[in-house]
């Protein structure tokens, strides 16, 4: 189930919700077994055989947790330890890469092995990664074994499932067995809602529509002019911040009104000074959890310069594998490592350059790498960057601009035939106001929630949620005068 | 309990009540606005899903896969004349003269056997007086198999064409049709725009001019490659056997009260020199001659094949391309139906296909592009 469908918001939600606060009244352990059938109906909804992959991923993980917990021989732990690893990364690599590695087997020893074509089950890249963690802690004593529902809800909670952000079990748990925290805020409700429509907003109402550009953009990439794809590679970055981003929003949204906190994922990341601190700022849990149980465990910045920058590489490698099995992915994240180990070496003359100046050349970067990170493959990735300093202007195409005449705007517009003109200024006005929320903005979280709910905040709120609603479905254009 | 305690509860509970009240507050913004946005869609229901049109509206007639299905739904009709975009043309008013029926158009620009046939079946629903119904039987569609569709089914707005109100949801929360459609229709009534009649709709008579330069537009000899199959295989000859009984056939079975008139869209000249230059003109006269053969021999099925009218087929000026014909030729085949011209059965079909055959293969194509100082392209 998608966050953004008409299910989700008009009868998921105002069930779940129900159910959980009303099942709450008689008992805990039956509103965590309700809160983990909504939670598998959420997983299950568009392929149930999914199903079977995730609950025994929570079986295992969870029996590891308790083996781990219980025995005192270090060995054996370590052993169980390992093993729990082995079988998680052995299910990632299974779904996710499979394919991915059977490519470099063939490209090496020219030979011609079938592909699996794996469909990815939704989410497998978290749910992992957070049962890797809490393996991990249960394993460093850092946390104890939980019960088994209580794990099985941690896991499955609907709200970070199938984008993250990746939640540890220390920030998931103590509020989710708080029998306070099991009765109705409404206050938290209402905060909870704010959040989400907003975050509902930023993926419908602009990743989307950037988005379909984007696309186009890269379609259409080999007769473009360098115009066109310099304004392609824009609307990628900005889809790109408003689609993730705005889906962490609603995860924490969601889990304000269960009264559950989800930590923020996105601080204002286009805002970033460098790439150091672009990394701080975007997909923030992830980068904690690489930092945890990936880089500190291999001695992170405490053997010396050069080792540490080994381990960044190592990291970044890692997190361009973890966003995609492709060797862009791999090539993106390896950009990102020896800049951040750049950035690090010349530290102090970075620390010079003037706000603003650093500000846009981190934009522009972080851009242009994005290509790697949207092209299918480096031939497209090539092209895109020879066509940038391939020169040619002009106007943005039509298939570009028509993006941007969306319904509301064709409302205002009835009765008048919208112009090469009145499309670019469209466009233009969009962009500005994309790259505006970006660039000055206050996040999210701190928008809204240093804002006490009012009246006016629950009306806009609705409006938001209405607006999406609304914005879900599209009439399709059928090819008509043909046969 | 201290004077200070009571005090803090005091103030949490107030603060509860103010909590409660703005998300009871959010909670009623929330379906107000849910009510209106989709109320107006759903009393101004421009694809006509709950109701007919109301009187005084202006309604938009437009979109056909949208439209079609609660054309049928919901209007008052006895009549249905459907088809591929060669049926766009048609006026349902002259059917009504000529026949005394009241008929709705319903065609599928690109549409299948497949498509035709559904559209049919849901009319059956909801309307039992179903007397007559005007069908193309187009023969490019004759090699489609009995599941073809041209588009991807989903791209389809399926939601309307079913019973489940779960669903209705893509239609009364959708910014696209409120704004474009429900709005549209509310603000072509205020500026009194032009009505669109039955007559109109989907008819793109004014949007194209006709001719030999027109045709030409789409249709270059120099383009055609020639394929070289001129014969029928005999799991095509099956795949023409299932689309037809299934698509065509069964449904007039289904409904004895209701008289079918089928026809054989008439195609212009330069459709045959396609075909000609394709190497394909046999096959695809065979095809005819096997689906007349399936058609014939109903009780409730007129057959009309207007491949014999020379002239209005070998005249250029009645088509756009070498397919699409002006709204001229459709009163042309309201006509004919009405008198019986072209009409075949089991006994007139085979004659027919045989002076047709002999007809088209022995025209001289290559004077089409002599006449009118247009050269051979």
């Amino acid at each position: 189930m998608l966050f953004n469908s008409y299910i989700f918001i008009l009868l998921f939600i105002p069930l779940c919700l129900l159910g959980y606060f009303t099942l709450n009244k008689i008992g805990m352990l039956w509103a965590n077994l309700f809160l983990l059938g909504m939670s598998l109906w959420f997983y299950g909804y568009f392929n149930p055989s999914y199903l079977l992959i995730i609950l025994s991923s929570i079986a295992v993980n969870y029996l590891a947790g308790v083996l781990i917990g219980q025995w005192k021989d270090t060995g054996r732990k370590k052993t169980v330890l390992i093993l729990a690893i082995c079988i998680n990364l052995g299910l990632l690599f299974y779904y996710k890469y499979m394919d991915f590695f059977l490519s470099g087997v063939n490209a090496l020893f020219r030979t011609d092995i079938g592909y699996l074509n794996i469909v990815l089950p939704l989410g497998i890249s978290f749910f992992t990664f957070q049962q890797i963690s809490y393996v991990v802690d249960v394993y460093r004593g850092e946390t104890t074994a939980c019960a088994l529902i209580p794990y099985a809800c941690y896991v499955s909670f609907f709200p970070q499932l199938v984008a993250g952000p990746i939640v540890s079990h220390q920030e998931f748990l103590p509020d989710f067995l708080d029998p306070e925290k099991r009765k109705p805020d409404y206050d938290n409700l209402l905060t909870g809602v704010r959040i989400f429509s907003m975050g509902l907003a930023k993926k419908v109402l602009i990743a989307d529509v950037f988005g379909k550009a984007a696309d186009l953009g890269y379609d259409n990439a080999a007769w473009s002019n360098s115009f066109t794809i310099l304004f392609t590679v824009l609307a990628y970055a900005i889809q790109l911040y408003f689609d993730f981003s705005g889906y962490s929003d609603m995860a924490i949204g969601l889990g304000r009104m269960f009264n559950i906190e989800i930590p923020v994922n996105f601080r204002s990341p286009y805002q970033a000074v460098s790439i150091t601190d672009f990394w701080d700022r975007w997909h923030i849990t992830l980068t904690r959890f690489f930092t945890r149980y990936v880089y500190i465990p291999l001695g992170g910045s405490r053997k010396g310069k050069a080792r540490t920058y080994v381990n960044i590489l190592i990291v970044f490698l890692l997190s361009g594998l973890w966003h995609g099995a492709s060797l862009t992915f791999v090539f993106w994240g390896l950009c990102h490592g020896i800049l951040l180990v750049l950035n690090r070496m010349f530290q102090k003359v970075w620390d010079k350059v003037p706000g603003l100046a650093a500000r846009a050349v981190t934009f522009v970067t972080i851009s242009l790498l994005w290509i790697f990170f949207r092209s299918p493959d480096f031939n497209t990735a090539f092209l895109m960057f020879s066509k940038i300093f391939r020169g040619g202007g002009g106007w943005l195409p039509g298939y570009i601009t028509e993006c941007f005449a969306i319904p509301e705007i064709a409302f205002l517009f009835y009765g008048r035939s919208m112009d090469v003109l009145v499309g670019q200024v469209l466009t233009a006005g969009f962009t500005i106001l994309a790259l505006g929320i970006l660039f000055f903005a206050k996040n999210n979280e701190e928008y809204t929630i240093k804002r006490k709910n009012t009246a006016a905040n629950a009306f806009a709120a609705a409006f938001l949620l209405i607006w999406c609603i609304f914005s879900f479905e599209k009439v399709s254009a059928f090819l008509y005068f043909n046969f | 309990m201290t004077e200070q305690d009571t005090q803090i509860n005091q103030d949490k509970l107030n603060h509860n009540v103010a909590s409660i009240k703005l998300f009871l507050l959010f909670l009623l913004f929330f379906l107000l606005l849910l009510l209106i946005g989709g109320g107006l869609t759903v009393w101004v229901d421009p694809y006509f899903h709950y109701h007919k049109p109301i009187e005084g509206l202006n309604y938009n007639l437009h979109d056909e896969r949208y439209q079609n299905y609660g054309i049928l739904k919901s209007f008052d009709y006895n009549a249905i004349i459907t088809g591929t975009s060669m049926t766009e043309n048609f006026k349902p008013s002259e059917l009504d003269a000529l026949f005394g029926v009241k008929a709705v158009k319903v065609p599928f620009s690109g549409g299948s056997h497949l498509e035709i046939h559904e559209l049919l079946d849901y009319g059956y629903k909801y309307n039992d007086d179903i007397r007559m119904v005007v069908r193309s039987v187009d023969l490019l569609r004759a090699f489609d198999t009995k599941d073809h569709r041209d588009y991807d089914l989903a791209t389809y707005p399926t939601y309307l064409y079913d019973e489940n109100p779960f669903n209705d949801v893509k239609y009364v929360f959708n910014k696209d049709i409120f704004f474009q459609e429900t709005i549209g229709v509310l603000r072509r009534t205020r500026g009194n725009s032009p009505v669109t009649t039955l007559d109109d709709y989907a008819n793109w008579e004014s949007y194209y001019s006709f001719g030999p330069a027109s045709i030409q537009e789409y249709y270059s000899r120099n383009k055609v490659e020639p394929t070289g199959n001129n014969a029928i295989l005999e799991e095509e000859y099956q795949t023409i056997f299932e689309n037809i009984t299934e698509n065509v056939v069964q449904v007039a079975e289904e409904h004895p009260e209701t008289e079918f008139y089928l026809y054989i869209a008439p195609y212009s000249i330069y459709y045959f020199d396609y075909e000609d230059q394709m190497g394909q003109l046999d096959r695809y006269m065979l095809a005819e001659r096997y689906i007349l053969s399936l058609l014939v021999g109903h009780p409730n099925i007129h057959v009309f094949d207007f491949f014999g009218q020379y002239d209005v087929i070998c005249d250029a000026d009645n088509y756009r391309d070498p397919a699409h014909h002006s709204e001229r030729v459709n009163s042309m085949i309201l006509q004919w139906m009405a008198e019986g011209v072209g009409e075949l059965d089991t006994d007139t079909y085979e004659d027919f296909c045989n002076e047709i055959w002999e007809y088209y293969h022995s025209y001289d194509y290559d004077s089409l592009y002599e006449a009118d100082g247009y050269t051979i392209k």
